[in-house]
């Protein structure tokens, strides 16, 4: 069986490999597996006997089914095995190949590792394909360019300054028009609750950051925002594997909240931002744990919720079905505060099949929307069965209480033509919340 | 300080409740570095905020308040729009010149020289003591003075090439811009920009590819790159130190050469008055804390170490620490007893002998000195100061709505 | 060759010294290992603060237990098959009557046995088992493409020590004295290997399941299985 793609052009592949020398392409190779990778690398390799047991596992696999080059096992030999067998010399047409299959092919869900009788973590293999992809230089053209605007700004959408403290101060604006006194405090020292936002957030869906400023200002929050670079929670050097932009990134988040002397860091709906902030981010720069606590929107509502800080007027009554991200489920078990919160919401809740930490990622994950339209096609045949679940449970809303499973969903809903409707919990809540009398302006 | 009032032990200064009558709405309250003044900005009507000094309202109404501060000798300075023109507005009188936007406030320590980021038309730059620099550039992120004020800088773009255009981003596109001139050298990022003791140079970090960091001093880089670097300081007038990331992890370099043992992970460096240099460590995964000169406390704090401060004298080193998910404060490598929910920049007294820090607890403020819990609580207070005698300490605080400044005798503090 | 392998002193030095040999290497090969492997582990920094020990058992039970993952009831029939296979291949050569007499000859130590016809099944099991996996390498698709000629090898490698064995206790196919000298060095070749191919993932799996039953369960708090 041979591995057949259609032929995409991303220049930040294959213009970027024009671009490098063959001694290059060997010199990422050696520091990535022998200098960074060790332990994990060794064992996972030489422990894997080829069982078969991941393949049905993987989303990509299932929506191609019977192309067995798309398994998960599959996909690191002809990666890392295939490395490691040429000893690393090899081709800048091997290295277009791995760069496919670990960007386009793979989204780091992890759900391979829970099929596999030695846990070995594929994600982590294909996270070294990555890095050693980016130590050369080769990117998709789409994550790169927010890796590079990240590098400066900290923020992935090369938003100036001023524009997010513009935006800010006009989002008071229209809060203002339904909330008494509604305010979005910027750079206040000594708040509780640092809120950091999503970048689309700021420039294309500030729809999400006013829904948010109504929950703060009803529930009586004392929060603020940085008045600094540092303001977008979202980390897209984690799929580049550009780890020194990542801990650059990660770092300047914390030290925000450090210097504004905030308790913790609460951000929206975003899966990659938490799962680095907590794990692969902190780990980067040296902190077993997060330094100060790191909440994430879905505990942070749980919260809210079950102390009453805001009451529920109307529940939903349509039928809704729940996606469980990842990187805030498989990687942090929030499947059950997710589902208290949606009972709360919802009168009528049809759970998909397999549900919870084992879900199917939403395909969109690990960097896959974000490697832009040339790989929306890879995307959207790796949704397939997420699109059947989601149409087996027949409901009419997706609660997605992440950035990427929300758009990668809206595009499967456009495909496959599910008729649903996706939405954020921050859109819920804040359409089903009472606003006490006093504070109507 | 000299001039502060050390004398009166406690002063009604104003009634913040008053305000909250009088007044639409009341933003976040900030108080003068001698607490003589309490001000924050107020809303007389919806769009329409002006600011409120000890209970007086300025002349001046505007749109908006932005990046409100005292000044070191007591004035009030800050951003303001005003019929959709941003500018600076000191003391209720304003800057002639209007900026399309105007933020991220600064003065330099004596508080003479003021300046803010702008922006005018689509070019970006700075406003220094009123003068707009001569050069703009298509960004101009962060603000930076210098010791004397005679220099102001920020992180400018001088090159913009389409969105998406990786290659040409990748070439670099970023650099130093000083008084509105920028070096000629442009890289993918800068960043941790700092001045000389005597305000002459100026340093940053400077990324030159995805692993080839260094360090640029007026443009001109070293010699020597790394795999990751993190802000550089001076040490003195000439000698920069920065933390660099080699093979074998974290150490610390001085004019592009190695001079610290490796660590997991080297940040916030800090040269003390006496000439050493301490900075945050982590001497292995997951533990961190303080080394000097390259040597580690011996004890180490799980969750995070603040950057080092210093006894006048330079002979005790101090930092704030967490552990179980409590702050404190450790001195020499020993840690207070007592961890407290937040901490706030601890401060020694100037023969060196106490430590004294604002702290909060279960939602009350309180001082603390010497890891020893103060006997009053506070609704709101800020961070205590110790006279230049250091047997007094000046507090500013809010109690049942009142805005206090209080001079406590040191042995008063705890009893 | 028959008649080399009649020689009795090849029958001495099979019975003797390659024991010896066999058994040493295994047991050094593989704390050798798991030495180097725990070294490297330290290497990396973010292995051995995150271990956990309740959830490394958890994983490790679900993980032995039969149908303990969703995995496993995803596959009924390679799991039923693995599960037979690994009991026959362990316990057979331990509890083999005919073993049993060797070791006691040797270093006169014995335990139970097992009756020689249900250990005759077991072998038999083995071998049958090792037919399936083998069938289902060289069939199904997705298998086929991850399997190379070692994977093959290694089938071969641990099929022999049980196919010789029970012929030559059977006195099929070749004279007893050479079937059986056959057989020791098969599975003396078989040990030997354990350590150096990926047979030792009889050992592997509690150090990733140590790892991955620790992420999953103390840092990701969700299920590995």
């Amino acid at each position: 069986m041979e591995f057949k793609r259609k032929p995409v052009t991303d220049i930040g592949i294959d213009e970027a490999l024009n671009r490098v020398d063959e001694e290059k392409i060997k010199k990422a190779i050696q520091w990535t597996l022998k200098k960074e990778a060790s332990a994990r690398l060794k064992i996972f390799v030489e422990t894997c006997m080829r069982c078969g047991m991941c393949t049905n596992s993987c989303h990509h696999y299932l929506g191609h089914e019977g192309d067995p080059t798309y398994a998960p096992a599959a996909k690191v030999k002809q990666t890392i095995w295939d490395i490691l067998d040429k000893k690393g010399n090899v081709s800048k047409e091997d290295i277009k190949k791995y760069a496919r299959i670990a960007f386009s092919e793979c989204n780091l869900c992890r759900r391979c590792v829970q099929y596999c009788p030695f846990g070995i973590d594929i994600a982590y293999l294909i996270s070294l394909v990555r890095r050693l992809c980016c130590l050369i230089g080769v990117v998709p053209q789409y994550i790169y360019d927010q890796v590079l605007s990240h590098m400066q700004t900290t923020n992935m959408l090369w938003f100036r300054q001023d524009e997010w403290l513009d935006t800010i101060q006009w989002l008071e604006d229209e809060l203002r028009a339904e909330i008494k006194n509604g305010k979005i405090p910027v750079g206040k020292k000594d708040a509780e609750v640092l809120y950091l936002a999503h970048g689309l957030e700021a420039k294309y869906m500030t729809g999400l950051l006013t829904n948010m400023a109504k929950i703060m200002n009803v529930a009586k929050v004392d929060w603020t925002v940085p008045d600094t670079d540092g303001w977008d929670y979202t980390v897209k050097a984690l799929y580049a594997q550009d780890l020194e932009t990542m801990g650059k990134v990660i770092r300047t988040h914390y030290e925000t909240a450090l210097r504004l002397n905030i308790k913790r860091i609460v951000i929206g709906e975003c899966g990659h931002a938490f799962r680095t902030a907590v794990y692969e981010g902190v780990r980067y720069l040296g902190w077993k744990e997060p330094p100060i606590p790191y909440i994430h929107g879905v505990q942070f509502f749980y919260e809210l919720i079950k102390e009453r800080k805001i009451k529920i007027t109307k529940k939903i009554e349509e039928p809704v079905t729940i996606q469980d991200p990842c990187n805030i489920i498989r990687y942090r078990g929030m499947g059950q505060m997710l589902r208290y919160i949606v009972k709360e919401l919802c009168e009528n809740i049809i759970e998909m099949s397999p549900k919870d930490d084992h879900n199917y990622c939403c395909s969109a994950g690990g960097g896959m929307i974000d490697s832009g339209p040339p790989w929306k096609t890879a995307r959207i045949e790796g949704g397939k069965v997420k699109a059947e679940q989601i149409s087996d449970t027949g409901a009419k809303i997706v609660i997605a209480p992440c950035h990427t499973c929300h758009k990668g969903i809206e595009d499967l809903n456009v495909y496959y033509k599910l008729n649903v409707h996706v939405k954020f919990l921050v859109d819920i809540i804040a359409e089903v919340m009472e606003i006490p009398e006093e504070m109507k302006p | 300080m000299v001039n502060w009032d050390w004398d009166i032990e406690e002063k009604l200064i104003c009634d913040i409740n008053e305000w909250k009558e009088k007044f639409l709405f009341v933003h976040e309250l900030i108080v003068s570095a001698d607490r003589e003044k309490i001000s924050a900005t107020v809303e007389i009507e919806d769009k329409k905020v002006t600011t409120c000094i000890n209970g007086k309202i300025w002349e001046n109404i505007f749109e908006r308040i932005c990046f409100p501060q005292y000044t070191q000798e007591g004035s009030l300075i800050c951003l303001v729009l005003q019929n959709y023109e941003w500018t600076l507005a000191k003391d209720d009188s304003l800057l002639e010149e209007t900026f399309d936007y105007a933020w991220n406030l600064k003065t330099d320590l004596s508080g003479k020289s003021i300046a803010f980021n702008i922006k005018k038309g689509d070019s970006y730059g700075v406003c220094l003591n009123g003068k707009i620099w001569d050069n703009l550039f298509f960004d101009a992120r962060d603000i930076f003075l210098s010791p004397d004020g005679e220099t102001s800088a920020s992180y400018v773009k001088i090159k913009n090439p389409p969105l998406l255009d990786i290659f040409s981003s990748k070439e670099g596109i970023w650099t130093v811009g000083i008084n509105g001139n920028a070096w000629d050298k442009s890289f993918i990022s800068v960043y941790g920009l700092c001045f000389s003791t005597d305000s002459k140079k100026v340093a940053a970090t400077v990324r030159l590819s995805q692993q080839e960091f260094t360090v640029a001093i007026d443009g001109i880089i070293w010699n020597e790159t790394f795999l990751n670097a993190w802000e550089p300081i001076f040490i003195n007038e000439n000698d920069v130190s920065v933390p660099v990331k080699t093979e074998n992890g974290w150490t610390l370099a001085i004019n592009g050469k190695a001079v610290w043992r490796s660590f997991n992970q080297l940040w916030h460096q800090r040269v003390s008055p006496d000439g050493r240099i301490a900075a945050v460590v982590s001497t292995e995964f997951g533990k961190w804390t303080i080394a000097i000169d390259g040597k580690p406390w011996e004890k180490t704090f799980s969750q995070n170490v603040l950057p080092p401060f210093f006894s006048p004298d330079g002979k005790k080193i101090g930092a704030v620490v967490r552990e179980n998910n409590l702050w404190t404060v450790a001195i020499d490598g020993k840690p207070w007893d007592i961890g407290f929910d937040r901490i706030w920049s601890p401060q020694f007294s100037p023969d060196g002998k106490h430590c004294i820090a604002k702290a909060e607890k279960d939602g009350v403020y309180f001082i603390v000195l010497d890891g020893k819990i103060g006997k009053d609580v506070f609704d709101i207070l800020w961070e205590p100061q110790f006279s230049p005698d250091g047997n007094k300490v000046l507090i500013g605080c809010i109690k049942n709505g009142k805005y206090l400044r209080k001079v406590l005798r040191l042995n008063e503090v705890l009893r | 060759m028959e008649q080399f392998l009649n020689d009795p002193s090849i029958y001495t030095l099979v019975r003797g010294p390659l024991v010896w040999l066999a058994f040493i290497v295994f047991f050094v090969g593989m704390l050798y290992r798991i030495f180097t492997t725990l070294k490297m582990a330290k290497k990396e920094k973010v292995i051995y603060p995150y271990l956990s020990f309740k959830y490394t058992l958890r994983s490790i039970f679900r993980w032995l237990m039969p149908f303990g993952s969703i995995s496993m009831r995803k596959h009924p029939w390679f799991t039923i098959i693995t599960f037979i296979f690994h009991i026959c291949i362990i316990v057979t050569p331990i509890f083999l009557t005919g073993h049993m007499e060797l070791w006691n000859e040797s270093w006169e130590i014995s335990w139970l046995s097992l009756p020689v016809g249900l250990t005759d099944l077991m072998t038999i099991t083995v071998i049958v088992c090792l037919f399936f996996i083998f069938l289902r390498r060289l069939i199904q698709k997705d298998i086929r493409f991850l399997t190379s000629t070692s994977d093959y090898i290694l089938l071969v490698l641990v099929a022999l020590p049980f196919i010789t064995g029970f012929l030559s206790h059977h006195e099929l196919l070749l004279q007893y004295k050479i079937m059986l000298t056959i057989h020791m060095l098969s599975g003396e070749l078989m040990l030997i290997a354990i350590p150096f191919t990926k047979l030792s993932h009889m050992f592997m799996f509690f150090l990733t399941r140590a790892h991955t039953g620790s992420e999953f369960g103390a840092v990701r708090h969700s299920r590995d299985y």
